[in-house]
């Protein structure tokens, strides 16, 4: 699904050229650093809004993106359930070919990137290309604080796993971050037959240190975990990795894949949800956000996405029939 | 795909029956659990609960009996009339886990759905329960083979068929494989029904018309299936509903659950597991409505008695030494003797602390200990050297430490070993500043929390602050022993160091704090899990260890009256994760037991204590104490001690807070 990736710096060409651009305007320095570092031109720049936190460096972001007449987004889960396919139509119909899209996850939390990628995936025959671009984050020592779960539950309907066969015992894919207390509190939680820990590496071996630190050593005590590395910086093979792995899973387990760590890493797996549609299930464990200054690493990684996949789950028609809320017989039968 | 071992599992969840029963520790509780009564097995997590549901189960009986020819399971086995139908709990069961973040149907919607998804699991669990009866492995067992049916494969397809009429569902393949195909295909269409209302939401109406098996009951099931079954098969059967983890059941399916014992059918048992404390189902009961722990024997699992708990522990250890090739060994040979438990008496009277505190069954203070050079006559002089008010509640008492050992038994009891606890306790935190002048060195001072004190290692420390809750028993001594045993010294070391375990104790709080900390209190509430935990730990380390010598510290504490709803939730939640502990009620009859008796999931005027696994972080003594009212406690200290006031991974062993006050 991942046909290529490549890592850049920010400060140097190549410049990526789309029809659509779509970021989050957020309060991290790095959530319009592509576009301000002229990485990026665009025929029309579509950045998503939160609805919190405008403090730290969003002003200078909505700035740079106002400065490319981008169009703000403020629901952007209304936007792509009701207003991005006639949008992505009316445009191929006054170009006369299909669009290509750059995606910029850097700053998106898990449910923008999740009803992203599932509207342009639903939309795939007006896509002509996606590239999906990460920058990640200078080092920052966590401040390794006991999180508080506020709630936990698949990133969208589309994503909950709700063709999953209910008889199979449960495997549990984990992204880890700083969160110890996360992954532990939803292992104790789901009590999975299986977890699968994912842990990044190959970008800055002080993010490893302190992920294994806040991980106390990836030591869960008394629950069964697998532990394994995934290359930051190489999507493709960060993919070819975890995909893997989840086509062994997903015939004899229910898949819950709660992706913590890295934005990139909730990328991919929802591109991997998308692959096994209705099979899989994406969570997101929301809790108390305080903003923090991060700023950008002097790099971004690119990554082309393969747009003409097609599903080994449910079709992708079904996915733009939840998405659209239309023709949903599929589900009441 | 490998099958996790015994011990490599976190939780009997995700073995089979077989599996469980293959590693089954006994223990009197099971007794009861498998008695023909109703019964509910209560604990916090992670302290047995599934396993001894899943244990009634025929393949996990068979698999018992097979590797444990003792009396106690021929026994129970031989007594045994009911074949048991397992209900597993599902992560789907929960609210948040079974729908989209930020997605709330309404209220009438969830409950018919999350009804119906409950009622699929105990028809795929009658399906599993039936398609074992004619299982080759039952056929030959000598035992339970009284329970087998014929492999007839017309009574097979009948017997589906007309289950498959009653639960509305045509199976694609005839026989009871295709009928449990039928059952899974139903839970998916109801996932389906789930991802649907929130993508367009029907009417609770609509969704009724249009679905029928919606509005069936699960009770009408079972007894459809024993009726069914005694036809196609004849005789008379009984059987047992085992209902796990219901507290996590949806709402809808727990009042007739808990109301089940009096009023269902006489050929089933009912059996539950459930966690002490359930928020949501005092409001469905009727105060009205008899108690169900009057139709239900109660099997607390976490007031086992302490032989009991030392027992088990010991056996566990000798399981997981087993998985690593090591031989049957006493656990004391491995990981020590335990200083802490030496410190105690087995001849005390006090019949509550006996019910918790483990070192008086395990330590016996020798007479010696008490002599001039004796161990605990060594702590007496050492902490009367630096503590002042121990000095002078020594001389108040008339209690001379040179002479100990020659007091009468009944002043051993009433003036030594009462304060034994605390003395070592005290002995060990409070220390003197070296090179400190003469005029400061009487200023109490404290050891920093960098680590664990070794005080609390040692085989029957461990066995006593792991509460006998297996999956705190595995994760603590399973990587020990793991490491142990592919360590190169290994003839050379002969036991697990002090350090190594103080470590592994030092992690496994950490994993409890971490686990508290992701439970959410209610929303209302100004006061976290931790904070709560928090608050009753330093209360009882200044109990313990504060400026004057406490005789009796207060230790333990009454549920009261005036706690606070969210408070009062936040501790159940502590309860159910184990980081609070009840205190067993002290009953002698019946009709005190039944006076006694709380309704389900409540916890109001109980006594809880801290678990001893937390004793470490606020350095106290692993023993019961004297009780208080908690409100005041928890309104005499309402400020956090951190900066920020957010406790972070460090502060809990290596920060300086409270080093010195």
């Amino acid at each position: 699904m991942i046909l290529d990736s490549s890592v850049h710096r920010l400060s140097g060409p190549p410049r990526h050229e789309f029809d659509f651009f779509i970021n989050a305007t957020g309060f991290e320095e790095r959530s319009a650093s592509l576009v301000r570092a002229k990485c990026i031109t665009a025929n029309k720049y579509l950045s998503l809004l939160f609805d919190q936190h405008r403090v730290l460096a969003f002003d200078r972001n909505f700035q740079t993106m106002t400065g490319v007449s981008a169009s703000f987004v403020p629901d952007p889960i209304g936007f792509f359930r009701e207003e991005f396919k006639a949008l992505a139509r009316e445009y191929t119909n006054q170009t006369g070919k299909k669009i290509t899209i750059g995606l910029d996850v850097s700053s998106m939390n898990r449910t923008m990137a999740a009803t992203t990628l599932s509207a342009i995936f639903a939309n795939q025959e007006l896509v002509e290309s996606l590239h999906l671009f990460y920058v990640p984050g200078k080092f920052h020592p966590p401040k390794l604080a006991f999180p508080q779960i506020e709630q936990v539950g698949a990133v969208t309907p589309e994503l909950s796993g709700f063709d999953s066969e209910p008889a199979l015992p449960l495997a549990l894919v984990l992204g880890l971050g700083f969160e110890y207390g996360t992954a532990v509190g939803l292992i104790n939680q789901l009590e999975p037959q299986l977890t699968l820990c994912l842990t990044a590496i190959g970008h800055d071996v002080r993010f490893e240190r302190e992920v294994r630190r806040a991980n106390l050593d990836f030591d869960f005590g008394a629950y069964n975990v697998e532990v394994s590395e995934y290359e930051l910086l190489n999507g493709q093979s960060a993919y070819r990795h975890i995909e893997n792995i989840v086509y062994t899973l997903v015939g004899n387990f229910r898949v819950v894949m709660v992706p913590m760590g890295p934005k990139v890493l909730a990328s991919l797996l929802v591109l991997i949800a998308l692959k096994y549609f209705g099979k899989i299930a994406v969570w997101r464990v929301a809790g108390p956000m305080e903003p923090t200054v991060i700023l950008p690493a002097n790099k971004y990684i690119d990554l082309t996405v393969d747009i003409n996949i097609q599903s080994d789950g449910l079709s992708f028609d079904r996915l733009q029939d939840m998405i659209e809320g239309q023709n949903l017989e599929f589900l009441a039968t | 795909m490998r099958q996790p071992s015994l011990f490599e599992s976190f939780n009997a969840r995700s073995l089979d029956p077989e599996q469980v029963g293959r590693g089954f520790i006994f223990s009197p509780a099971f007794v009861d659990v498998a008695a023909r009564a109703n019964a509910i097995v209560l604990g916090p997590r992670g302290s047995g609960k599934t396993t001894f549901l899943k244990m009634l189960t025929l393949p996990a009986l068979i698999n018992w009996h097979r590797k444990d020819r003792s009396k106690e399971s021929s026994r129970i086995i031989d007594e045994m009339d009911y074949i048991a139908i397992y209900v597993p709990s599902d992560f789907t069961w929960y609210p948040d886990f079974r729908r989209a973040i930020k997605v709330q149907p309404p209220r009438e919607i969830d409950d018919i759905l999350s009804y119906a998804l409950f009622r699929s699991h105990v028809l795929l669990a009658i399906c599993e329960t039936l398609d074992y009866l004619s299982n080759n492995d039952l056929q030959n067992d000598s035992k339970l083979r009284r329970f087998a049916i014929d492999e007839n494969e017309n009574k097979s397809e009948r017997i589906a068929q007309l289950l498959g009429d009653s639960w509305e569902i045509s199976p694609a393949i005839r026989g009871v494989y295709g009928l449990k195909q039928g059952v899974a295909k139903r839970i998916r269409q109801i996932q389906h029904l789930i991802t649907l209302t929130a993508v367009r939401m029907p009417t609770a109406a609509s969704l009724l018309d249009q679905y029928p098996f919606l509005t069936a009951l699960f009770f009408d099931d079972l007894r459809e299936f024993s009726d069914t079954f005694d036809h196609v098969y004849g005789g008379r059967s009984r059987w047992a509903a085992c209902f796990d983890e219901v507290e996590i059941a949806p709402d809808p399916v727990k009042k007739p659950i808990w109301q089940s014992g009096r009023s269902f059918d006489p050929r089933y048992l009912i059996k539950l597991s459930a966690s002490p404390y359930d928020a949501g189902i005092v409001d469905l009961l009727d105060p009205r409505m008899p108690m169900p722990s009057h139709d239900f024997k109660q099997i607390d699992l976490s007031t086992e008695s302490r032989h009991e708990i030392l027992r088990f522990s010991q056996r566990m250890f000798t399981g997981i030494c087993a998985e690593f090739g090591i031989p049957p060994t006493r656990a004391e040979t491995m990981l020590g003797s335990s200083f802490y438990d030496d410190s105690f008496d087995s001849d005390v009277a006090d019949s509550e602390a006996a019910s918790t505190s483990l070192g008086q069954s395990v330590g016996r203070a020798q007479r010696g200990r008490l002599s001039p050079t004796g161990f605990y006559n060594r702590k007496f002089n050492s902490l009367a050297a630096k503590d002042p008010s121990f000095a002078a509640y020594l001389k108040a008492r008339g209690i001379d430490v040179t002479e100990m050992s020659e007091l009468p038994e009944f002043r051993k009891a009433s003036l030594i070993r009462k304060i034994l606890a605390t003395v070592v306790i005290r002995d060990e935190f409070l220390f003197e500043q070296q090179g400190a002048p003469v005029s400061k060195r009487r200023e109490r001072r404290f050891r920093a929390r960098k680590t664990v004190s070794h005080l609390y290692t040692g085989a029957f420390s461990l066995f006593a602050i792991c509460e006998r809750n297996p999956r705190w028993l595995i994760g603590l001594l399973r990587p020990l022993v793991s490491e142990f045993a592919n360590t190169k010294d290994r003839a050379y070391l002969r036991s697990i160091q002090r350090s190594s375990q103080a470590k592994r104790i030092e992690r496994t709080i950490i994993t409890l704090f971490s686990l508290l900390s992701t439970l959410r209190a209610e929303s209302d509430s100004n006061s976290s899990i931790i904070e709560l935990v928090e608050k009753i730990g330093d209360y009882c380390f200044d109990q313990v260890l504060g400026k004057q010598f406490n005789a009796e510290p207060i230790l333990s504490f009454y549920i009261d009256k005036n706690i606070e709803p969210s408070t009062y939730n936040a501790i159940g939640k502590a309860i159910n994760q184990g980081a609070l502990v009840l205190v067993p009620q002290k009953v002698s009859s019946k009709d005190e037991l039944e006076m006694a008796s709380f309704g389900p999931g409540d916890i109001r005027g109980r006594r809880v204590r801290l678990t001893f696994l937390l004793a470490p972080r606020y350095r106290l003594p692993l023993v019961l104490g004297r009780p208080v009212d908690l409100f005041p406690v928890l309104q005499e200290r309402t400020k956090m001690k951190y900066p920020d006031d957010q406790l972070i991974l460090r502060d809990l062993f290596s920060s300086e807070v409270g080093a010195e006050q």
